[in-house]
């Protein structure tokens, strides 16, 4: 294996630290590659550091534990600058390289997490790199212009919002009383395959991310019913379908979406819905009412690839753009779960070395790789001392 | 250093290009398959320039033996006998695609055709035949379809009605569009005038004639109206599965498959290629349905190189077994779940294999196994260096033991917001399932009032099984504090993931409050550390 030192040195730009971009960075370093990650959030680990685990007696494998564990690798490797709550300023293209400078971002999102988290945050006013990973994930569809009154009514709320609650109290309250509901209903494809909105796309995490929640829940309260109104069932997981005949005893399955909510009296959410001709116009009323949002591409992503010197594809996400030294990675792509997102940021990776004529050497002296922990010693500094507290 | 060597076993599209990304990456390849020379070779594009990668084809792996850096392979084939050295393996075996006809009861006939068949044909009727008048598509109805093969049927259907003049029927349950462009391709399809009927509660009647002619007869959904179709040509959706190549290959090289034999363990630790045994990677169809070659290849190619530097390890970090000590009960070898132990004689540790979960030594029935940092004495010392008993003497003081991967960060960040009133001695480590029933008791002789295990839930746990050994010797260690009228409450196991901290502080909430229900258990003085060890 070569030498490290004899190897050129090559600095890249990781844009996005969420699951996509810390994946992304930390494959770069390894390879002896600098890195700059540059996060727009206070705290590093995007939508997923926010997710809940959602194991019932077992791990159902969302990979969402996996986020703490990729926030570690890229924080303890000192070939990241890691750059939170700030953004790509000026962009330039120059000979072989890119020059960029970084402005603070003005987004500080509420409860997402510490952000002691984002670790070392070296802020240069300027560099330049030798490529770009573009790894700037997904907005969650905003349902204000669905007939479902979210943002209207308490008892409305998004998937995303389930997650949050779930993972902060570890239980789920109604909004509105903090009451525990006894009626709850999922509404899937919010948002997603959607023509009259342009979304020709599946979101593919929500059936699996309801439904796994739905199943946390009923685990919580076994005597909560819960009702998933849906177009059709995406497989998720190497084990669906036994997940999958699991939540038909478990869950009330309607194939329909309803098509308005109502506000009733204690807080309850009427759903309207038809499931076909056969059957007419049904009502139902829910404590508690959940949309399964989709996924969407980022708010600015047109004006942010544009300065990159790049087009997205049709469908608004972002598309790689290899030969300018430009690789989308992960959600910015298009609906991906968390580990197709880290399997896609490894890709990106690697095509960023083949980009940088890199031989793949590891270069000496790598930070151990913490998934494949080696000489992990206990001192006793390691032992935490807490408490006796309030 | 000598240089890197990695065999890949498997000649599908992902193999050759894992051997392409490794042949680029200056790394040597030794491409290993069951196929014949004919089929072990590379791309057109490729032939002729120099390469890197090395054939061996009609070749079956009878063993695997090693460790990462070095494992050695013995190949049979039909006259000899291969022995080779390489450095890591990556399994890049195919799948299969079994058709579901049997599911729907339908006995082969002419106008049945399995996808895949549809597919090898082109999406064409075959050459001198009518073409076909009406096609319905059998998909999902039996088992849960797949992206895969709902993006399949689509396409062909597709194809069919635009320029083959069929008119298509896409019989349906869920309908599988989790994948790229596939929810554009549903509508193009239906644009084109493709049917599609889904079936909620209801299955299509299918009928087969004595002559092989199948008919349907079902109430369409969303009208309520009854159809009667007789195809010219059905066409049924098929299962995907790990070819038997994969299956075979997965039990000489040792590593955990998933429930319906994939080659990699339903388990996120192992995200995205990585196996239980460090130094052997699984990539392509055989790891999970409806894999991208092109992403499997990057994967497979930068986990072998990432892991290959970590390697070789400290000899000394890795468990060690005491010869003198040992009685070769081979306990070791049963129990480590990175096959990290090999019988030479006498069971060994593969230094580089271990990943020090301690397992295999709290396992061990003669205390035979040590591995630094995590010997009794260690533990006990570290227990020891905690906070003592609040000397108000109103908080009860715990001793949490945490894995590393999930409890030890969930409950850190509890922690940090904490509200309970107990004092709380975090001792991490790297799997709950190396927690003997010494250092649990050790604990409580040095004064606590009440011991937490905490490992990764059920299906979530690196080490396999760390975490299900945990749970048993907190049973047992219960019945004897029980016994002993110590009380079995003191003692509580629970499972929680890095990103529960909300859970982690409920369970140390309620568990102060259990204690301070109970007598302390402070004693006047602590036991001399020395009396211990």
């Amino acid at each position: 294996m070569a030498k490290g030192n004899c190897l050129p040195e090559h600095r890249v730009l990781v844009i996005g630290a969420g699951i996509g971009g810390l994946t992304a960075a930390s494959a770069l370093a390894r390879f002896g590659v600098q890195v700059d990650l540059v996060e727009r959030r206070a705290a590093l680990g995007g939508h997923a550091v926010r997710f809940a685990c959602k194991a019932t007696d077992r791990c159902v494998k969302c990979g969402a534990c996996l986020v703490t564990e990729a926030i570690a690798a890229a924080t303890s490797d000192p070939r990241i600058r890691i750059h939170a709550g700030s953004r790509v300023g000026e962009f330039r293209r120059t000979a072989q390289r890119f020059e960029f400078t970084i402005e603070r971002s003005e987004e500080a999102v509420p409860g997402g997490g510490r952000s002691s988290e984002a670790g070392r945050d070296a802020t240069p006013p300027a560099a330049a790199v030798d490529a770009v990973v573009l790894a700037a994930g997904f907005d969650v569809f905003d349902p204000k212009d669905k007939a479902y009154g979210h943002g209207v009514f308490p008892n409305v709320v998004t998937l995303l919002e389930l997650e949050h609650e779930l993972r902060r109290q570890g239980a789920l309250n109604r909004p509105s009383d903090g009451s525990a509901p006894q009626r709850m209903a999922f509404i899937q494809c919010v948002g997603s395959r959607d023509a009259k909105l342009g979304h020709l796309w599946c979101s593919r995490f929500c059936c699996g991310a309801a439904l796994r929640a739905a199943r946390r829940i009923k685990s919580l309260r076994p005597q909560t019913e819960i009702t998933v109104f849906y177009i059709d069932i995406q497989s998720f997981g190497r084990d669906f379908e036994d997940v999958y005949r699991q939540c038909r005893q478990e869950l009330r399955f309607i194939r329909a979406i309803p098509s308005e909510a109502f506000a009733v009296d204690g807080g309850g959410i009427r759903l309207i819905y038809t499931e076909g001709a056969l059957h007419p116009a049904t009502e139902a009323i829910f404590d508690l009412v959940v949309l399964s949002t989709g996924m969407v591409p980022p708010a600015g992503l047109d004006e942010l690839t544009a300065r990159l010197g790049s087009t997205p594809a049709d469908s608004g996400f972002a598309s790689r753009d290899p030969a300018a030294g430009i690789f989308a990675a992960g959600a910015v792509r298009g609906p991906m779960s968390i580990a197709d997102s880290m399997a896609d940021a490894r890709d990106a990776a690697a095509r960023v070395l083949g980009f940088l004529g890199r031989p793949w050497n590891m270069a000496e002296g790598s930070p151990a790789p913490p998934r494949l922990p080696r000489g992990h010693l206990i001192t006793p500094q390691s032992a935490c001392r807490v408490g006796p507290a309030r | 250093m000598t240089a890197l060597r990695i065999c890949v076993l498997g000649s599908n599209a992902c193999a050759w290009e894992i051997a392409d990304r490794l042949d680029k990456a200056q790394v040597d390849v030794l491409l290993a398959a069951r196929d014949g020379a004919d089929d072990l070779r590379p791309a057109a594009g490729r032939r002729g320039e120099p390469s890197r990668v090395e054939t061996l084809s009609g070749v079956r792996l009878s063993a695997c033996n090693g460790q990462i850096g070095r494992f050695d392979l013995v190949f049979a084939s039909r006259e000899t006998v291969i022995r080779q050295t390489v450095s890591a393996v990556v399994l890049a075996e195919s799948d299969e695609r079994c058709s579901n006809q049997a599911l729907y009861g339908l006995k082969p006939a002419e106008g049945i055709l399995p996808l895949s068949k549809l597919l090898e044909a082109g999406f064409r009727p075959p050459a001198g035949t009518a073409p076909w008048k009406q096609v319905v598509f059998l998909n999902g109805l039996r088992t849960e379809s797949q992206p895969a093969i709902a993006g399949d049927i689509m396409r062909a259907a597709l194809q069919l009605q635009n320029e083959h003049g069929a008119q298509c029927c896409i019989l349906t349950r869920n309908l599988k569009v989790a994948g790229e462009g596939l929810e554009a391709l549903s509508r193009e399809a239906r644009a084109a005038g493709v049917l599609f009927f889904k079936f909620t509660n209801s299955e299509p009647t299918v009928l087969q004639a004595e002559d092989g002619s199948v008919r349907m007869r079902f109430i369409a959904d969303p009208t309520g109206k009854e159809f009667q179709l007789a195809p010219d040509l059905v066409v049924v959706d098929e299962a995907v599965r790990p070819s038997n190549d994969a299956l075979e290959l997965a039990r000489i090289l040792g590593i955990e498959s998933d429930p319906a034999g994939f080659t990699q363990a339903d388990n996120v630790h192992r995200l995205p290629v990585a196996t239980n045994r460090r130094g052997i990677i699984v990539a392509g169809p055989a790891r999970l349905v409806g894999t991208d070659a092109a992403v499997e290849a990057s994967n497979a190619a930068l986990e072998v190189l990432i892991g290959l530097a970590a390697a070789p390890a400290d000899v000394a970090t890795a468990a060690q077994i005491e010869s003198g000590r040992c009685v070769r009960c081979l306990t070791c070898l049963r129990v480590c779940p990175y096959r990290a132990v090999a019988l030479d004689g006498r069971p060994q540790i593969l230094p580089d294999a271990c990943e020090r979960c301690g397992i295999c030594a709290a396992e061990c029935p003669r205390e035979a196994i040590r591995i630094a940092g995590l010997e009794h004495a260690d533990l006990h010392r570290l227990i020891a260096a905690g906070p003592t008993t609040d000397p108000a003497g109103d908080s009860p003081l715990l001793v949490a033991f945490c894995c590393r991967r999930s409890a030890a960060p969930a409950l850190r960040a509890a922690a940090a917001d904490s509200c309970w009133t107990a004092t709380l001695n975090i001792i991490e480590v790297p799997c709950a399932g190396g927690i003997a029933p010494e250092v649990i008791l050790s604990a409580f002789r040095q004064g606590a009032d009440g011991v937490l295990i905490l490992a990764c839930h059920a299906d979530n746990c690196h080490s396999r099984h760390g975490n299900h050994l945990a749970q048993q010797r907190a049973q047992l260690s219960s019945a004897f504090l029980d016994r002993c009228g110590a009380g079995a409450g003191r003692l509580v196991f629970k499972t929680l993931a890095s990103n529960m901290p909300a859970e982690a502080a409920a369970i140390v909430t309620a568990f102060s409050t259990t204690l301070h229900g109970l007598k302390s258990n402070a004693p006047s003085a602590r036991t001399p550390e020395k009396e211990l060890s």
